[in-house]
């Protein structure tokens, strides 16, 4: 996964847009590239002079812009837009909803950055000195109200251990305070009141999903969560519940909400680099629901936005899909489960403007574009004899193409063939998959079956035992996607196990018998090599 | 400037006879429970021996645009406190012809005078999930009580430009009080949860406001004599302003009109 990224983290590099793609990248800039870019980079030196100007120039300008007003040449590609410092309005503090925070809640997300968007973590670039002089910088020039009165601090204790009594108790407070009309009843973000939330500045924004512990932009952590409700996320829709409960009774609800949405966390399958599909005797799944599903364990698969061929798509809505495959030596059957917080059905949107970069300028596109379906697409590379020469994870390249499953929320489905994006997806003529999906609280679960073996030369033969090559596609329609804005993964394995042969049970037996023979002579050695010792 | 302290004591003697016989002074559009503050003591700059009133009412003429019906199916608490349907506010023209929800005030003309905070505070009350009242002022630093009598999350989020904004979530039926430091006309109040809620608060230095109401009338008593800009304004048509002369004793009537489209 991560050399994929790398590879199109590159990719991106030599195009166009240098750099400034790069850092228009978002979501990847801010978990990919911190992790590979930066690490080696280390301090610039520790004996450098703390210069807050110069480092804000050289390292916050381009987002939060020059005059700090959250303008930079990159703010129209990122979601969310940088911070305005001159709104005096900070989402991450620990003080009353619409005070200013302090200074160590503005040194510490410049610390730590925030997930899921293109602020990354600064602790191991800058020095503590240099992060305390680009903060003083940013506080006394750009932000109005600094230092005019002190902000009323909330206390943030120390997180108790969590109980399974806190997290029951926790379930009944996030119904009362009614968390569920943005985040959704199970945290997906799904919500009556969600489609409709828009920031102070009148951007749409979304809930977070709460069961993505990387999507709590301010920490997952029992003490972030505890915090965000106290506070509030000021310049956005999430209010302050601290003055809910009566003061003696405060701190407990607030640990128990914590702990209750901390456990919503909980669910996510490991990742693994192979889909295993086992081998049942029985009729294979036939909806999403079945039960037979509980026979296959289920993989967490991650997506991230399409950057390589334009328009570069930098804000994903669909970021993992849970899979799960079965087969029973006729046909496979798989299982895509992802969080999509509203459903759309409808498709002939118009196409949308996304400005004249290659990324996509949301400030023009936002708005313009859509209805879309939402859509997800199964790929397979078309042929097993490469070997480890997989074809280019995003829809093949010439000579090694891929097949694809496409299904859409408006009900098409599709099976294609690509070989480059550059050609983009070539319906087929025989269609030998099946697909149905549901839609429930902000979760797709969706079921493709195609037999193992088809006529068609272009599909993949699906033979047990081999490593085949699996990726994944998404569209989120309300979210602006369609065509080459999308989320992808890269190639990951899928393996159907193979029947047991009957030789297998010959060499157990034939090794039993032998084992049995051989402990027997041993046996009688040892009694005899002790019965000639006396 | 120091004045002399028995010049000092006199004043504050003769405030405290003002505002004993005056009562408050322009009262918020506030539900009545909160308007009975007749013996309350607010003290101002005022000779009741010469304070005049301006009053009148808003004309509205030509054609206004439909109700704009609410869905609000999702909040049954709500729909059934609008049993003829709930309508957004943004233009409200009454039976007798006059327009309501028109935030009427003194612009301009009060010169250094300073007025002392009242010490009632002003309702705001989200009840069908709609602001009560939609059209509305304050004093600075007058405590602004916010009611939740629906008992369904709402979250109270005014987005102004020079106070500093804040945003609380209120899941039950509670109280929550808040004041605002710096004059700032007409900050839109929002709620996220639902995205029809609208209002306005203005926040003023003085007590001369008044908004209309269901007989489209206004009145600013308990004024110095002297000349005023008197402005009104609507969320919908904007603001109109009119110079008014008032001397000492007087009631002065005036009218506005806005006209439709």
């Amino acid at each position: 996964m991560r050399s994929r990224l790398y590879s199109a983290i590159r990719q991106a590099y030599r195009t166009k847009w240098g750099i400034l793609s790069l850092i228009a990248g978002g979501f990847i800039i801010a978990t990919a590239a911190n992790s590979i870019f930066m690490k080696g980079a280390g301090p610039v030196s520790a004996q450098a002079q703390a210069n807050g100007e110069s480092i804000y120039e050289e390292r916050c300008a381009f987002c939060h812009g020059e005059n700090g007003d959250g303008n930079g040449p990159v703010a129209p590609y990122l979601n969310p837009r940088p911070r305005d410092f001159t709104t005096s309005q900070f989402k991450f503090r620990t003080t009353v909803s619409g005070e200013l925070p302090l200074r160590e809640n503005v040194i510490d997300i410049v610390e730590k950055g925030v997930r899921g968007t293109a602020m990354p973590s600064w602790e191991e670039i800058l020095t503590e000195s240099e992060i305390g002089a680009v903060v003083d910088y940013v506080t006394q020039n750009f932000v109005p109200d600094w230092g005019t009165y002190e902000p009323i601090v909330i206390p943030i204790p120390d997180p108790p251990r969590v109980t399974q009594a806190m997290i029951e108790e926790g379930e009944i407070i996030y119904q009362e305070l009614q968390c569920d009309r943005c985040h959704g009843r199970g945290g997906r973000a799904d919500g009556p009141s969600a489609p409709t939330l828009n920031d102070d500045l009148g951007f749409p924004i979304r809930a977070a999903d709460l069961t993505k512990a990387w999507r709590y932009k301010g920490g997952s952590e029992l003490a972030d969560i505890y915090t965000r409700f106290s506070t509030g996320m000021n310049g956005t829709p999430m209010p302050s519940f601290y003055d809910v409960f009566p003061e003696e009774e405060r701190e407990a609800k607030l640990w128990a909400l914590s702990a209750y949405v901390r456990s919503l966390q909980a669910n996510q399958p490991g990742e693994t680099s192979v889909v295993r599909a086992n081998r049942i005797s029985d009729p294979l799944p036939a909806t999403p629901d079945d039960p037979v599903w509980e026979q296959a364990r289920p993989v967490s698969i991650f997506l991230t936005g399409q950057v390589i061929a334009s328009p570069r798509w930098q804000t994903p809505g669909v970021d993992g899909v849970t899979v799960r495959a079965l087969h029973n030596d006729e046909s496979v059957a798989l299982l895509v489960e992802w969080h999509d917080p509203f459903q759309d059905t409808e498709g002939g949107g118009n196409e949308g403007d996304t400005g004249d970069t290659t990324y996509v300028n949301l400030d023009q596109f936002v708005g313009t574009a859509g209805p879309f379906p939402d859509a997800l697409a199964v790929q397979f590379s078309q042929s097993l004899s490469g070997g480890t020469q997989k074809p280019y994870f995003f829809w093949g390249q010439a000579g090694q193409p891929v097949n694809v499953w496409k299904w859409q929320a408006d009900g098409s489905v599709t099976e294609s063939n690509a070989a480059g994006f550059d050609n983009g997806l070539r319906p087929q003529e025989s269609n030998d998959i099946t697909a149905s999906a549901t839609w429930a609280e902000g979760q797709y679960r969706l079921l493709f079956t195609r037999p193992l073996i088809t006529g068609e030369a272009n599909d993949v033969p699906l033979v047990p035992g081999e490593f085949i090559p699996i990726a994944f596609q998404a569209w989120e329609g309300s979210n602006g996607e369609a065509g080459m804005r999308m989320s992808l993964s890269s190639w990951y394995s899928l393996l159907l196990e193979k029947p047991v042969p009957v030789s297998v049970y010959a060499y157990t037996a034939i090794s039993v018998i032998a084992v049995a023979a051989a402990e027997w002579a041993l046996v009688r050695k040892a009694r005899g090599g002790s019965s000639s010792g006396i | 400037m120091r004045l002399p302290k028995l010049l000092w004591i006199t004043i504050a003697l003769l405030l405290t006879v003002v505002m004993a016989a005056c009562g408050g002074g322009g009262e918020p559009a506030a539900p009545d429970e909160e308007e009975t503050g007749a013996g309350e003591a607010v003290t101002g700059p005022v000779d009741p021996a010469t304070a005049a009133t301006i009053s009148g009412n808003v004309l509205f003429t030509g054609t206004a645009p439909e109700p704009e019906p609410i869905l609000m199916d999702a909040e049954p608490i709500c729909l059934e406190k609008h049993p003829d349907g709930a309508f957004r506010e943004t233009v409200v023209v009454n039976d007798n012809g006059t327009l309501m929800n028109v935030f009427v005030y003194i612009k301009e003309g009060l010169g250094d005078l300073e007025f002392p905070t009242p010490q009632e505070p002003v309702l705001l009350d989200q009840n069908g999930c709609q602001y009560v009242p939609h059209v509305f002022g304050i004093q600075v630093g007058q405590d602004l009580t916010i009611r939740n009598s629906d008992g369904i999350l709402h979250n109270i989020h005014p987005m102004p430009s020079v106070n500093r904004p804040f945003n609380v979530g209120q899941p039950v039926e509670m109280d929550t009080v808040r004041t605002f430091d710096q004059v700032e006309m007409f900050i839109p109040i929002e709620c996220d949860i639902h995205d029809w809620m609208l209002g306005y608060l203005s926040v003023l230095d003085h007590p001369y406001f008044d908004t209309t109401g269901d007989d489209g009338t206004f009145s600013l008593p308990n004024l110095p004599p002297g000349t005023y800009t008197i402005a009104a304004w609507h969320e919908s048509y904007g603001e109109q302003t009119m110079s008014v002369t008032v001397g000492e004793q007087e009631t002065t009537e005036i009218e506005f009109t806005f006209e439709g489209s």
